[in-house]
C-alpha cells in the first residue's frame, strides 16, 4: 500500500520548501543582479511558481492516484520518461549539495567558528536519511510537528524587524532594467523550483476537503513572508545589501535588541537549521524516487546508500567551495533550473491540454483491464 | 481422587508437599467420613468455622457431596468437582486459590468452597497520582477489589471482563476489561491474543505484561497507559481504551497509548480548562527543560557563545573560571552525582532522607562550587533539568535516558545536532502505531476533533465526542446542549 500523506502536510511541505535557501544568500545576489528591482524579480518568480502550483493541482485532481511515471507513460515512451526522471535525479541532488553547502556556510559564519564540514555532515546525514528511510507519512508528521515551531521563529524576526524600518528607504527605481531583471530572473533559477518536488510525490498526497485552497494558502503565506523578508532586508541595508551574505542572520542582528529582552540572534537560527533539515530530506526522497524510476527498482536502501555516496563524492570535489556554489549556479545549474521549474510543468501542461485522446483511450483501457480482471 | 477420605488427605497432603500451612480435618459422622483439606495461610479461619465446620457438626440427614452442596453449606461460591482426568489439577488448583476441598468416604467427588483470604492493604492514594481536587482512591494489589472499583464506577452490562491466568507458576490472574459498544473490536482481537500467547514462568508484576503487548520487542518508548486509579481508567475505558488488570499489581494497563496522554493529568478535567492549558504548555516546556536544557547550555558554552547576550556571557564566565574540568567533564559529572543522589534517596528509609538532602545538596552541591570543582550555572542547569523531569512522572525512565543523550550531542556537535536529535526523536515517534492509533495524535496526524483534549483544553461540556483516533463507532459522549 501506498504512504499518503494528508492535504495539511502537503501544504506544510510546500510552504517550508518555499522558504528553503531563499534567506540566506539569495536576497544580497538578487540584489546585485538588479538592485533594488530584485524585489521585482522575486515578485515574478513567486507568481510563476504559484501558477505552477495550481497547474499541479489541477494535475493532481485528473490523475488522482497516478504517479509522475504513470502520467508520463500516457504520453511519452519510456526512453523519455527515463530522461525526464535522470535531469530531475541530477536536479534533486545538486539541489541537496547546495542547500548542505549553503547553511554549512552560513552556520560556520553565524554558529560555529572552527566547525569542519565532517562534523557537520556527520550531524545532518543520519538524520535526514532517517526521515526519508522512515517514509513520507512519518516525515509528513515530523514536519507538521515542528512546522509551527519553524513558523513562529520566521514570524518573530519579521515582526522584530518592522520595529527596524523607520529610518531607511527603498527606491525601486534603482534596478539595473530590464536585462537586469531577465539576469536575476535567469540566473538565480536554481535556488527556486520549490513545487517540483511535488510532481514526484504526485500520487503519495491525499485529496481533502479544500485540497487546492489548502495548498495555495499556505504557499501563498510563506511566498508573503519570504517577500516582506527580502523588502526589509533591502529597506535595512540598502546599496550594500550585495554585501550581506545572510539576509535573515544579519536582519535579526541589525534589530538585536528589542527593549529589554536582549540579543535575539537564536530566533534568526533555529528555523533556519529546522528547515536545512526538512529541505535536504525532501530533496534525498525526491532523488531515491527518481533512482527507483530510473533503475526500475523498489529497494529502499539501495538507493540511499548510493545517493549519500554520490551527494558526497559531488560535494567534495565541485560544491565544497562556496565560490563555485556561486560560479555554476549562475552559469550552468541556472540552466538546469530553468528546464526543472518551467519546462517540465509547461510539457505536462501541453500533455494535459492538447493530448487528451490519448489519454482517454488509456483510461479507457484500464477500465477494460480492470473489468477483465474481475 | 480417592473413595476414601483418608487416602484423599493423604494423597493431597503429597501432592502439596505436605508443607505446613496443608491442614485437614476430618469428621466422623456415623459410618461415614467426612474429610476437608485446605491451605490455612490463605483462607479467612472465622468462614472456615462459621461456613463449614459448624454445619457440618450439626445432624445432617444424609451424607453426601450433594447434599452437603444443595442443604448444609450455604454459599454462593461452591462447585462440585467430578472425578476425571484433570480432577485433581482442578482441586491443587482451587486449593490453592483458597478454597476448601470437601470430600466424603465412598464417594468420588468433591466440593470446593472458596473461603480465601489474603493481606490486602487499603485502598489509599498513589504517589504517582496525587490531586487536589478529585477522586482519590486508588488501585490495590488484588486484582478483584480493583475490579470491583472499576464496576462501581461502569455500573453497565455493556462493560466485559476477560480473564486470562498466565504465568507457569504463578498462575496470575490478568483481566482484560472493555465497554464493548466503545472499543474497536480489533483492538480486543490483538490483546487477546497477545495475552495468550504469553507463556512465562511468573507474572510478578503488569510491568511483565507490557513487554509482551508492545510492538517492536526493543522499543524506547512506552506503548502503554499507566495507571493507579479507577477514576482515571474508567475514563480512559469511556474513551475507547482497554485496560489489563494484573493480580498482585496497583497499575492498571490502558490501551491504545498515545504520547500525549502522559501530558494530560487527572486534575486537568477537575480545574478550569484556561488554567489547564496553560499548565500543559508549562509541562511541555518542562520536559524540554528536562531533556535539553543541559545540552543547550553545554553547546552555548562550547560552541555558541557568540550569541549569547553580553552580560550574562560575563556571568556565566566569572563563575566557571579556574574550574579544573571541561564543561563538558564538568556537567557530566555533576549529573551523574544528582543521579546517585536521587537512586538514593529513593531506596533509603524515610529517616535516612533529611540526611541525604544535607549531604547531597550542603555538602557536595555547597561545597563543590566553593571548593571550585563544579560551577553555580552547572548546578543549577542540572538540578532544573532533574526537578523538570518530575513534570511527566510516567516518562521518567525515557527523559532520563534522553537528556543524557541529549547532553552528549550539545557538547560534541552543539546546537545542529541538538535540533537534528529532536527531529529524529519525533521521527521515530511519527512512525510508531499503538493498536492502529498513531502515536503523535491528535497533532500528528491532526485530528481536529481530539485537539478539545489537546494542549489547549476545551471545557468538558464541548467534548462531545471521543477522540476519533481510538473508535469508529458510537462517537458521541455529550449529546444535550448546554442551556445558557
Amino acid at each position: 500500500m501506498k504512504e499518503m500523506i494528508s492535504t495539511r502536510q502537503t501544504a506544510f511541505f510546500c510552504s517550508i520548501m518555499l522558504f528553503a535557501s531563499k534567506l540566506i544568500i539569495l536576497p544580497s545576489l538578487l540584489f546585485k543582479a538588479n538592485g533594488y528591482g530584485a524585489i521585482l524579480c522575486l515578485g515574478f518568480i513567486f507568481l510563476t511558481e504559484l501558477l505552477i502550483l495550481y497547474f499541479f493541482i489541477k494535475l493532481k485532481e485528473k490523475y488522482n492516484n497516478n504517479s509522475l511515471k504513470e502520467i508520463l507513460s500516457m504520453y511519452i515512451n519510456k526512453f523519455f520518461i527515463k530522461v525526464v526522471f535522470i535531469i530531475l535525479f541530477i536536479f534533486f541532488i545538486i539541489k541537496l549539495d547546495y542547500v548542505l553547502q549553503e547553511n554549512f556556510h552560513y552556520l560556520k559564519l553565524a554558529l560555529y567558528d572552527k566547525a569542519t564540514i565532517l562534523v557537520y555532515l556527520i550531524c545532518i546525514i543520519p538524520v535526514i536519511n532517517a526521515l526519508v528511510y522512515k517514509g513520507l507519512k512519518a516525515f509528513g508528521r515530523s514536519l507538521e510537528v515542528f512546522y509551527y515551531v519553524i513558523i513562529s521563529g520566521i514570524v518573530i524576526c519579521s515582526a522584530i524587524w518592522i520595529s527596524s524600518l523607520a529610518n531607511f528607504g527603498f527606491n525601486i527605481y534603482e534596478n539595473n532594467g530590464l536585462i537586469g531583471f531577465f539576469n536575476g530572473v535567469y540566473n538565480y533559477s536554481f535556488w527556486f523550483c520549490d513545487f517540483i518536488f511535488l510532481f514526484i510525490i504526485i500520487d503519495k498526497i491525499k485529496i481533502e476537503n479544500n485540497y487546492g485552497r489548502k495548498l495555495m494558502r499556505y504557499s501563498i503565506f510563506s511566498a508573503s513572508v519570504c517577500f516582506f523578508i527580502f523588502f526589509s532586508f533591502y529597506y535595512v541595508y540598502q546599496s550594500v545589501s550585495f554585501f550581506q551574505s545572510s539576509a535573515l542572520y544579519d536582519l535579526i542582528q541589525f534589530a538585536s535588541r528589542i527593549g529589554y529582552v536582549g540579543k535575539l540572534d537564536i530566533l534568526a537560527l533555529y528555523p533556519i537549521m529546522f528547515i536545512m533539515f526538512f529541505q535536504c530530506a525532501m530533496f534525498l526522497y525526491c532523488s531515491k524516487e527518481c533512482y527507483k524510476v530510473i533503475l526500475n527498482t523498489k529497494n529502499e536502501v539501495q538507493p540511499l546508500f548510493f545517493i549519500n555516496i554520490l551527494a558526497i563524492l559531488l560535494y567534495y570535489f565541485f560544491i565544497q567551495n562556496p565560490d563555485n556554489l556561486l560560479t555554476y549556479s549562475t552559469s550552468l545549474f541556472n540552466h538546469l533550473g530553468v528546464i526543472v521549474e518551467y519546462l517540465l510543468p509547461l510539457l505536462l501542461f501541453i500533455f494535459f491540454v492538447f493530448n487528451k485522446n490519448k489519454e482517454q483511450n488509456l483510461v479507457y483501457k484500464k477500465k477494460i483491464i480492470k473489468n477483465y480482471k474481475i | 481422587m480417592f473413595l476414601s477420605c483418608q487416602e484423599n488427605i493423604e494423597y493431597f497432603r503429597k501432592r502439596l508437599n505436605d508443607n505446613i500451612d496443608v491442614l485437614s480435618k476430618v469428621l466422623n459422622k456415623g459410618n461415614k467420613s467426612i474429610a476437608i483439606i485446605y491451605i490455612k495461610s490463605i483462607i479467612n479461619d472465622q468462614l472456615l468455622t462459621d461456613m463449614i465446620l459448624l454445619p457440618l457438626t450439626k445432624n445432617i440427614n444424609e451424607i453426601s457431596v450433594d447434599y452437603i452442596k444443595k442443604n448444609i453449606i450455604t454459599t454462593a461460591s461452591i462447585e462440585k468437582i467430578e472425578n476425571s482426568e484433570t480432577a485433581d489439577d482442578e482441586i491443587i488448583a482451587g486449593m490453592l486459590a483458597g478454597k476448601v476441598a470437601l470430600f466424603v468416604d465412598g464417594e468420588d467427588s468433591c466440593i470446593l468452597i472458596d473461603i480465601e483470604e489474603v493481606p490486602i492493604r487499603m485502598p489509599t492514594e498513589p504517589p504517582t497520582s496525587a490531586v487536589l481536587y478529585g477522586p482519590r482512591v486508588g488501585f490495590t494489589e488484588n486484582a478483584k477489589k480493583n475490579i470491583s472499583m472499576l464496576r462501581k464506577r461502569l455500573p453497565t452490562d455493556k462493560l466485559v471482563l476477560k480473564e486470562f491466568e498466565i504465568g507457569k507458576y504463578t498462575k496470575t490472574m490478568v483481566v482484560l476489561c472493555y465497554l464493548k459498544d466503545i472499543i474497536k473490536p480489533e483492538i480486543v482481537k490483538d490483546i487477546s491474543k497477545k495475552l495468550q500467547n504469553i507463556n512465562i514462568d511468573g507474572v510478578i508484576d503488569t510491568h511483565y505484561i507490557l513487554s509482551f503487548l508492545q510492538k517492536g520487542q526493543t522499543s524506547f518508548f512506552k506503548q502503554a497507559g499507566i495507571a493507579e486509579k479507577p477514576d482515571i481508567v474508567s475514563a480512559k475505558m469511556l474513551e475507547g481504551r482497554a485496560a489489563i488488570i494484573v493480580e498482585g499489581s496497583p497499575v492498571v494497563l490502558t490501551i491504545p497509548f498515545m504520547i500525549f496522554e502522559d501530558i494530560q493529568n487527572s486534575n486537568d478535567y477537575y480545574t478550569n480548562p484556561i488554567y489547564t492549558s496553560f499548565i500543559r504548555i508549562i509541562r511541555i516546556m518542562g520536559i524540554l527543560a528536562a531533556v535539553i536544557s543541559p545540552g543547550l547550555y553545554l553547546s552555548f558554552r562550547l560552541f555558541h557563545h557568540n550569541i549569547l547576550p553580553l552580560r550574562f556571557l560575563i556571568t556565566i564566565s566569572n563563575s566557571t573560571e579556574g574550574l579544573p574540568f571541561t564543561p563538558f567533564i564538568e556537567l557530566i559529572f555533576i549529573l551523574i552525582l544528582f543521579q546517585i543522589l536521587y537512586e538514593v534517596s529513593l531506596r533509603l528509609p524515610r529517616y535516612l532522607g533529611l540526611a541525604t538532602s544535607i549531604v547531597g545538596a550542603l555538602i557536595l552541591g555547597q561545597t563543590g562550587v566553593n571548593a571550585g570543582l563544579i560551577s553555580p550555572p552547572g548546578v543549577i542547569i542540572i538540578a532544573m533539568s532533574i526537578i523538570s523531569i518530575y513534570i511527566v512522572p510516567d516518562e521518567t525512565a525515557q527523559l532520563t535516558i534522553l537528556r543524557a543523550i541529549f547532553l552528549i550531542i550539545g557538547g560534541t556537535i552543539g546546537i545542529l545536532g541538538i535540533i537534528g536529535g529532536m527531529i529524529y526523536i519525533i521521527n521515530e515517534l511519527a512512525t510508531m502505531q499503538n493498536y492502529g492509533t498513531p502515536y503523535l495524535t491528535p497533532y500528528a496526524p491532526r485530528t481536529v476533533k481530539d485537539l478539545k483534549d489537546g494542549v489547549f483544553m476545551q471545557p468538558i461540556y464541548k467534548m462531545t465526542t471521543r477522540p476519533k483516533s481510538l473508535i469508529d463507532k458510537n462517537e458521541v459522549k455529550i449529546k444535550n446542549e448546554r442551556n445558557d
